[in-house]
């Protein structure tokens, strides 16, 4: 009988997280402190991990904010964006200002979905064009075709702007979201394309690879909502070169974020 | 966590034909992919059960588990074509099928669909496991309420962070109920479920070919349970459940 090989703390790439959260979730997950997330760090070769404030995100801004600057500030590996919210304009405006100049905090992270606002609404595009004369970075949640479409719309209005689509765009029943998600990124060179989720169709990295190109393509684990084992499998498995996943897993976070 | 070699049982395999997107599922990609990560035996269905007839399908099942060693029958029954046909399902174990799975998320019917109820009531007899997709909120909670009375396992597939907790409530409550571990995503699923309702309720499940083998495989063996725990979750829970395959 054949037998599979245990590869705990067998990853040999070295890896930069580039979508990874602070905070509690709405889930049974009690993986979530510091010492929680550096020992995933540990376990999966990440040197480095750019969070965004689950509570940021989820319920007060400014509050999740100031959780996160306390949590980046303590650790050499640890960086953040700042999560806006454009229900709250000047507020934001005053988040990026506070934060944005601290070489911690590498971009700006926004999620459609809490503040019930496209990223492409008119307060996002006028925070976007504030956030980024001090970071060039925007994280973006992106899930289906609609998101796909305001994330896009973004990307557009800054051509320069270095636009991170999370889920490479989500995932639907068959994959409609990063399908349209790679669609994107192969008219927009300012779109890189970052990989987590949970249902993760094994066709879809060898996809993006194909039509974008590995230099596009950002790892990002989710954690810690998502186990990093999820998003490293996939791309210990998928079928592109090894350089390709050097790539992905840490090459394009390194330029992207300038380490 | 020594660095042992591993026996494994994957619970969640397809083979077959995919019309939705233009991947490889034929019964050799499948068998190639095992080999590649070590699975010892890849307990699997056609997707023709899933997508098409679940008669041909399951045909087609056991003409391709036969005389291979490494592949173990998994039958399906469409609740939209189900009328009542007890004697189908009560012939399921001795065609030599050793799990019966339905397919909510493939199918679209909801979880309180009234063939679901008459399938279980048919199985009773026949003593085989059920596994379903639960993804949904609220749909492992109906398909409990569907099989009541009902003492056969049940596994639950598909559970993700969002639905943990009502998994882990049904199982406490029932003893019969199990999970299938492909979709278990969040950092410390593995630990919560053997910390909460024990180890012996928790099966390795791949969802391959659909998706990729090696992230549900790593979240097994980097979970912060026993060697013999992850045993148990990769091999013995399977067979204790499935018997000899």
């Amino acid at each position: 009988m054949e037998r599979a090989e245990d590869t705990r703390k067998c990853v040999k790439m070295r890896v930069i997280d580039s979508h990874a959260h602070y905070g509690e979730w709405f889930f049974p997950i009690a993986m979530s402190k510091e010492e929680h997330i550096n020992r995933l760090m540990d376990r999966y070769g990440m040197e480095r991990a750019v969070f965004s404030s689950s509570l940021a995100i989820v319920y007060n801004m400014a509050e999740g904010n100031a959780e996160l600057n306390e949590l980046v500030s303590r650790s050499k590996r640890f960086y953040g964006y700042v999560v806006l919210n454009p229900n709250y304009p000047e507020l934001s405006a005053q988040q990026i200002e506070r934060y944005l100049g601290s070489p911690k905090f590498l971009g700006v992270k926004v999620h459609p979905d809490y503040s019930r606002r496209a990223v492409s609404c008119r307060e996002n595009i006028e925070l976007l064009e504030l956030a980024r004369k001090l970071k060039n970075v925007a994280l973006l949640h992106t899930w289906g075709d609609e998101q796909v479409r305001a994330t896009s719309t973004v990307a557009d209005t800054f051509p320069d702007l270095t636009v991170v689509m999370a889920h490479m765009g989500g995932d639907g029943r068959e994959g409609a979201g990063w399908k349209a998600g790679i669609e994107a990124a192969t008219k927009r060179p300012n779109v890189y394309l970052e990989v987590c989720g949970s249902t993760l169709h094994r066709d879809r990295i060898r996809e993006a690879v194909e039509k974008v190109g590995s230099e596009r393509i950002l790892y990002g684990s989710d954690m810690t909502l998502i186990n990093p084992s999820i998003t490293i499998g996939m791309v210990e498995e998928a079928a592109v070169s090894q350089s390709d996943r050097e790539n992905i897993l840490y090459n394009n976070a390194r330029k992207v974020f300038r380490f | 966590m020594s660095n042992a070699m591993r026996q494994v049982i994957d619970l969640n395999t397809y083979f077959g034909v995919y019309p939705r997107r233009n991947v490889d599922y034929s019964p050799e990609a499948l068998r190639r992919l095992m080999e590649e990560n070590g699975v010892s035996k890849a307990v699997t269905v056609s997707l023709k059960g899933v997508l098409y007839d679940h008669v041909e399908g399951n045909a087609e099942t056991l003409s391709e588990c036969a005389g291979d060693g490494g592949l173990v029958p998994a039958a399906t029954i469409d609740p939209r074509k189900y009328t009542g046909q007890n004697a189908e399902v009560e012939q399921l174990k001795e065609r030599g099928f050793k799990l019966v799975r339905l397919f909510p998320e493939f199918q679209g019917w909801p979880m309180s669909y009234s063939p679901v109820r008459s399938i279980a009531k048919a199985m009773q007899d026949v003593n085989l496991p059920l596994m379903v997709n639960t993804t949904a909120y609220g749909s492992a909670t109906d398909l409990v309420r569907m099989t009541e009375g009902c003492t056969f396992p049940i596994i639950l597939s598909g559970v993700g962070y969002w639905t943990l907790s009502e998994a882990v409530v049904l199982m406490k409550e029932k003893e019969n109920i199990f999970l299938e571990s492909s979709h278990l995503d969040s950092p410390d699923a593995i630990e919560t479920i053997v910390g909460q309702v024990g180890v012996d309720r928790i099966l390795f499940g791949s969802n391959a070919p659909v998706t990729y083998f090696r992230g549900p495989y790593l979240t097994v063996t980097n979970s912060d349970v026993s060697d013999k725990d992850k045993e148990m979750i990769l091999h013995w829970n399977a067979l204790r459940i499935l018997g000899s395959v």
